[in-house]
């Protein structure tokens, strides 16, 4: 009671000197505390609308074939059904303009959930839009087209188009379709036909890629597990994708999940250079109470006494910057939906997300214990003493109970980062990497302190002094380099990074890419396609591949759901795979393990996986796996284990059959030919003209909106970056404020004695640039080496050195830093002489 | 002939500060003349301006009104920065707390008006300066770590290393025992009849002012009393 008291009396003198403790813990408890909550609740959001965006309560996918009237009777006792066709096709106009689009033949129950609205202008119910009319040009079918391709294609009510051998008109402009979000990340736009209209389009032939979705409304109270269960066991072997309303977009959740996870570490490490802040500030408000201290110790208060009264006042800031902190982090859900409604792809719930608040009041907390107890455990050994003379000897470390406190919180945090991870392997680097950043630059501010103190003494006495500031007793250069270095490194690594991807896409990808894809060739017109791009001037190699597509079933006898995937690979066992056949070694494949089959081998069938897969399956040669084709299980031997280079743009399959395994199912065939920038809006013309079924996909539009997404990240990562970068902007104001008075002092004795304000100045710039350029230098070196690192370990991409932005982002940084540091200490070189001097003498 | 400026020469000088409760007039128009190689203390009880006309006269702070004149340069129409050139090596001040450069050693704080003097050799003369105040074996030590009457010895030797042609001190013994007090006055006294620098300072000790030649007094911002200190009375 009497350490409360005593608190509260001590804080009359306020609390300004903790504004440093109080600013740093709110911008890392904000960063946290505001990423959790977006996340949880573009999560939640998802969620709250699941019906809509799976388009029911629960969803059976099937991959080119239709459900069996058995398996559609069993659909229809469980509630109302909508079933739905998907196919991706090229749509045209009369004149000639085409669009990669995805064709949906939906029924009259569509959609079960939510409501589709129309643009004015044209038809208003999904009916009227679908509906077939007759025109000049005989009967045509009636198309819902989104806006997306209405604006590409200069669309409007009423117009004609083309899928393939159909002949439609545009019945309506798409505003908003319930269930678009579910179906993830997609090329091409959406439009919606009636089931007897695709037929008339002949694009849902055997072999092409044509999905079967039926979507299910469970009556009020019907529960989702007992539906499915009641499915799986009625047909056990049926190779269909059960999804329920509680995941109806499983990979934006999955991405929205990864995102948060790699954005809550980069907001950890705001939360570490925020530390480098609470320990100054403490220090520093501590320091103040030095003369405070050893008068109470002088009137017989114990240590415990003096430690308890401090660590009140420290608890009660430490708390309400926690409190602050997470106040603005729930924000950000609400923020987010009005400013980013574009960018994201649910509006987030609203309300406030426990577990993400949670987190960040942890995450701050043990911050503030890590970096506050040890300035705390060291002011209770100032002795009586200091009232008598000014301290000169070293406080030393803490006792040993509070060493404990602090290991054992450094390791709460650390267990608490990776816990609370998915990729706890990822989560574990990054805690292991940000400490021993952290101390490599402590190490360096060190050196430099050192550096400084035996560095020969300049002629000039002001540059002396500028170079005596970065090592006298209570200095912070040190810290600032730290602080600073880390978020200028985050920075640089993303520099790093992003202009090793647009390298590999500017200079790497024109080589070796080419300008088309082509997907769903028949069998019968492969020869006649084929011609048809040589004789287009301008075009080079044609390569053509057989394509398949099916689901793996089993690894050697065991369910593919069951199976013990690394996460890595885990993705070849969810939905459909690309398969293929080759008689030979397909170019840019290495085998690395096992032999490949002679060109005329017809035994049992044969397989061949990328090495990786194959690893991340727990295979090896010998081992079984089973694809469904078409409904039909293959069961092939796995022969040997491919290197695949994924970066080459070709064809590349992670499994690829002996020919004679797949050669009797039916297929289509893909394409890819290389062009010259002035040949592909010929190519484009000539084939989508002469091959209605064909798709088209060209590759620069297709890297555009890779590179689009790409972007969308970098700027959320650089956001969070951004706030590290805060975070050591706060550390560096500190340590300015803390030694402003020390620094005045200084000029006002430099001025004493003739210097000059342009000498003072000249001084403050060397100190700040010679701070500023170690920093810079540091962050150079350890943001290439962690680009390196995620670029060619994690990215698995080639290495090309880009200088230029990472040395234009550390520079920035320098410069910063030096402005800042002059910004702070302008007002010295203003100080009156006499002012400090008899401040000083009283 | 040439007729010598004198060293101090001030007009009508007036200093007010504002503070929060209002501006508070420091010095209500002060007269004074100093000639070269004079001796002069200031006296006066505290708050009578003292201190604030030595800065004025020292060029640490600037009058709001009236004209100032040391060396033969005006005062009243130099800036900060044009002040502190006039100071440098011409000038040379002790003051009560030391006020030594705490980021430098001994030699360095000495050298430190030297070189800014732009003179030739500061290290060595500055090492001389320190031997000559009795401090040549601590030329490498921190001002924290030597005692008080160390810091006023490298403080007084950092006053008289350019050889200034004015010599000013604030109360130099304030902070020292009566002993060490003694010591640093007589050393200052000494090094000023070396050099013969003008030499002016303050102090409410009126044993101390009489070692100079004229006692000025001080009161309420104002010169109350101008003579030689042989007629300052033994009673007073």
């Amino acid at each position: 009671m009497l350490a409360l008291k005593w608190a509260l009396r001590d804080l009359r003198g306020g609390l300004r000197g903790l504004r440093l403790l109080f600013g740093c813990l709110l911008v890392g408890v904000f960063a946290i505390a505001g990423v959790g909550s977006l996340s949880q609740a573009i999560i939640t959001g998802l969620e709250e609308q699941g019906q809509s965006i799976l388009g029911g309560d629960l969803e059976v996918e099937l991959s080119q074939m239709e459900a069996t009237p058995e398996q559609q009777a069993a659909f229809a006792r469980l509630g109302q059904v909508s079933a739905i066709a998907e196919v991706r096709a090229m749509a045209r106009t009369p004149d000639g303009r085409s669009q990669l689009v995805e064709l949906r033949a939906v029924d009259n129950a569509y959609p079960l959930y939510g409501t589709i609205t129309f643009a004015p202008g044209g038809a208003e119910t999904l009916q009227q839009a679908l509906a077939s009319r007759s025109g000049t040009e005989g009967s045509t079918y009636g198309a819902a087209v989104s806006a997306d391709l209405a604006g590409r294609l200069n669309l409007k009510p009423g117009d004609a188009l083309e899928f393939g051998d159909g002949k439609f008109h545009v019945g309506a402009i798409l505003a908003e379709e319930p269930d678009r979000v579910g179906r993830g990340f997609i090329f091409g736009s959406s439009v919606l036909v009636s089931r007897e209209a695709l037929l008339e389009t002949g694009l849902a032939q055997p072999g092409s890629i044509v999905d079967y979705e039926y979507r299910i409304r469970l009556p009020q109270g019907a529960g989702v597990e007992a539906a499915k269960q009641a499915l799986t066991e009625a047909f056990p072997d049926a190779q269909w994708r059960v999804r329920d309303r509680t995941d109806g977009a499983p990979r934006l959740r999955r991405t929205v999940e990864q995102l948060s996870q790699f954005l809550t570490l980069v907001g950890l490490t705001a939360l570490l250079v925020a530390g480098v802040g609470v320990a100054n500030g403490v220090s520093a408000y501590l320091a103040r109470k030095t003369g405070t201290i050893a008068t109470l110790k002088s009137l017989g208060a114990p240590s415990a006494l003096v430690f308890q009264i401090y660590l009140l006042q420290i608890a009660v800031v430490t708390l309400a910057a926690i409190v602050a902190g997470l106040a603005l982090g729930a924000l950000v859900p609400g923020i987010a939906g009005q400013l980013l409604a574009e960018q994201l792809p649910v509006p987030p719930a609203s309300g406030l997300f426990p577990k993400a608040l949670l987190l960040g009041a942890g995450y701050g907390l043990l911050t503030a214990i890590i970096f506050a107890l040890w300035p705390l455990a060291q002011a209770r050994r100032i002795p009586a003493a200091r009232l008598f003379r000014a301290g000169v000897e070293r406080l030393g470390r803490p006792d040993a109970a509070t060493l404990t406190v602090i290991i054992v919180a450094c390791l709460l945090l650390a267990v608490l980062a990776v816990w609370g991870a998915a990729d706890r392997k990822l989560a574990a680097g990054f805690v292991v990497a940000a400490v021993a950043v952290l101390a490599l630059l402590r190490g360096a501010g060190g050196l430099l302190e050192r550096l400084a103190a035996r560095a020969p003494r300049f002629k000039s006495p002001v540059l002396r002094t500028a170079v005596a500031n970065l090592h006298r007793p209570g200095n912070t250069a040190g810290q600032v380099v730290m602080a600073m270095g880390l978020g200028l490194s985050l920075f640089a690594a993303i520099a790093v990074i992003e202009s090793n991807l647009n390298a590999q896409i500017r200079s790497t990808l024109p080589e070796k890419a080419p300008a088309f894809f082509f997907l769903d060739i028949q069998p019968h017109e492969i020869d006649t396609f084929k011609d048809a791009l040589r004789s287009t001037p301008g075009t080079g190699a044609i390569e053509t591949v057989p394509s398949l597509r099916g689901p793996i079933v089993r690894v050697n006898d065991v369910p593919a759901d069951q199976v013990k995937a690394d996460p890595e690979v885990a993705w070849v066992l969810r939905g459909d795979r690309g398969l293929s056949y080759a008689e030979d070694v397909p170019e840019g494949n290495v085998v690395t393990e096992g032999d490949w089959w002679t060109p005329d081998y017809a035994g049992p069938p044969l397989v061949s996986l990328d090495e990786e897969v194959a690893r991340g399956l727990g295979m090896k040669i010998g081992d079984t796996i089973t694809v469904s084709v078409l409904g039909v299980e293959l069961t092939a031997t796995l022969a040997n284990m491919r290197k695949v280079d994924w970066d080459s743009l070709g064809f590349n399959f992670a499994m690829l059959f002996n020919p004679a395994a797949l050669q009797g199912a039916p297929h289509t065939y893909m394409a890819t030919v290389e062009a010259t920038k002035a040949a592909e809006p010929t190519v484009y013309e000539r084939i989508t003209g002469s091959f209605p079924a064909v798709l088209v996909v060209r590759v620069s539009e297709a890297l555009e909106q890779v590179g689009a997404l790409m972007a969308q990240i970098s700027v959320a990562v650089r956001a969070m970056g951004a706030i590290t970068i805060a975070a050591g902007i706060l550390v560096l104001i500190g340590s300015i404020v803390a030694s402003r008075q020390a620094r005045s002092y200084d000029a006002v004795l430099l001025k004493l004695l003739g210097a000059t304000r342009g000498q003072v100045l000249a001084g403050l710039v060397l100190e700040y640039a010679l701070i500023g350029v170690l920093t810079a230098a540091i962050a150079l070196v350890l943001g290439l080496l962690g680009g390196w690192f995620a670029v060619t370990r994690v990215l698995d991409l080639e290495w090309v050195l880009p200088l230029g932005p990472a040395f234009g982002t550390v520079l920035v940084g320098a410069i910063a830093t030096l402005v800042m540091g002059l910004a702070g200490t302008w007002r010295v070189l203003s100080v009156r002489p006499n002012q400090v001097l008899r401040a000083a003498q009283t | 002939m040439v007729i010598a400026s004198p060293a101090i020469k001030l007009q009508s000088v007036q200093l007010s500060l504002s503070s929060g409760a209002g501006s508070v007039n420091i010095l209500r128009g002060v007269d004074l003349t100093v000639e070269d190689g004079e001796t002069v203390a200031i006296l006066g009880p505290s708050g009578s301006g003292k201190s604030s006309l030595m800065a004025i006269m020292a060029g640490l702070e600037r009058a709001t009104a009236g004209r100032v004149e040391v060396a033969g340069e005006d005062f009243s129409a130099l800036n900060e920065d044009g002040l502190a050139r006039a100071r440098r090596g011409r000038i040379g001040v002790v003051l009560q707390a030391f006020h030594l450069i705490p980021t430098m050693t001994a030699l360095e704080n000495v050298a430190t008006p030297l070189e800014l003097a732009g003179i030739p050799d500061a290290f060595a003369k500055a090492a001389q300066e320190l031997e000559s105040v009795g401090l040549g074996h601590r030329l490498d030590h921190y001002p924290s770590q030597l005692s008080g009457g160390e810091q006023q010895r490298v403080a007084l030797a950092r006053a008289v290393a350019p050889r200034p042609r004015l010599l000013f001190a604030d109360e130099p013994t304030g902070n020292l025992d009566g002993a060490t007090g003694a010591q640093i006055i007589e050393l200052m006294f000494r090094l000023q009849a070396d050099q013969g620098a003008t030499f002016i300072l303050i102090t409410h000790d009126r044993d101390l002012a009489r070692r100079c030649a004229r006692v000025i007094e001080m009161r309420d911002g104002q010169i109350v009393a101008d003579r030689p200190s042989t007629h300052l009375s033994a009673a007073e």
